[in-house]
């Protein structure tokens, strides 16, 4: 297994396209070589960090949404409170 | 204080092989359960490289596994330098080598994995972690939203909405019984 694909093709700069292949396809054994790992734990982690940051950039509208439901919600509770008074009066309670 | 980077790290990498290793203690620190959890995402996702990668590693001679994975971690910051995803990425690497080790049955080998790791993060990369605010910055990285004091508020405006439904609730019982 190529260590550089994450859900692909290897990127053009793949070490494993400069190397011969066993017959399987699979890399040789001990071919996994400091470089190797890290080229693919590099890809992995980017891509992790990518991910992480633009789900925080999202998520960040979050706690601005919360607040507009709090206030949408103390409207509503207030303007049946006046609707509940106005009864009240209107029927000499 | 001079030792604390240090200790922080040495415990939080402790307490996460500990847990690849079938340890079940609770996490020591919030950020220790953060990195308990997000590692566990990272390496279910790409379980297959890791073993993979890691098998035929923990043949290798004693010693060789710990050379390997400083050669690893001084590979990471080659293009781009360090990001909370690397960091995060070689932690995982290192606890699927120490269970790798573990099942071939060396598992005095594992302590030095995480010594290694270790050195390599609170001493030679400590300038870039303190700039990244320590551990504290990769807890609020990969957590929701970033810190804690929003979870608070969330809190705080459920039991106002949850006080206001009650009041009224009680409100309209009172007038239909009128």
């Amino acid at each position: 297994m190529c260590p550089c694909a994450l859900h692909g093709s290897p990127p053009a700069a793949c070490p494993c396209t400069s190397v011969r292949r066993s017959g399987s396809g699979e890399l040789p054994p001990g071919y996994f070589g400091a470089r190797l790992t890290a080229a693919r734990l590099k890809l992995v982690g980017d891509e992790l960090q990518e991910r992480t940051a633009w789900r925080k950039a999202r998520g960040g509208g979050a706690p601005a949404r919360s607040s507009l439901a709090t206030y949408l919600g103390l409207l509503c509770a207030d303007t049946q409170l006046a609707a509940l008074a106005w009864l009240i009066r209107r029927g000499g309670w | 204080m001079p030792g604390a980077l240090e200790e922080e790290t040495a415990l939080l990498l402790a307490d996460y092989f500990q847990h690849r290793l079938g340890g079940a203690a609770l996490p020591p620190s919030p950020t220790a359960q953060t990195l308990r959890r997000v590692a566990g995402e990272l390496e279910s996702r790409e379980r297959p490289f890791f073993r993979s990668a890691c098998r035929p590693l923990a043949l290798a001679e004693p010693g060789e596994p710990a050379a390997l994975l400083a050669r690893v971690a001084a590979e990471l910051e080659a293009e781009g330098g360090l990001n909370w995803g690397r960091v995060l990425a070689l932690v995982v690497f290192a606890g699927s080598l120490a269970e790798a080790l573990v099942e071939r049955g060396a598992r005095e080998e594992t302590g030095r994995l995480a010594e290694v790791l270790s050195t390599y993060l609170a001493g030679e990369k400590r300038e870039w972690l303190e700039a990244n605010g320590g551990w504290d910055g990769f807890y609020h990285f990969f957590n929701k939203h970033g810190s804690q004091p929003t979870d608070q508020n969330s809190t705080i405006s459920n039991a106002i909405m949850a006080a206001a439904g009650f009041g009224l609730a009680g409100l309209a019982f009172l007038l239909a019984v009128r």
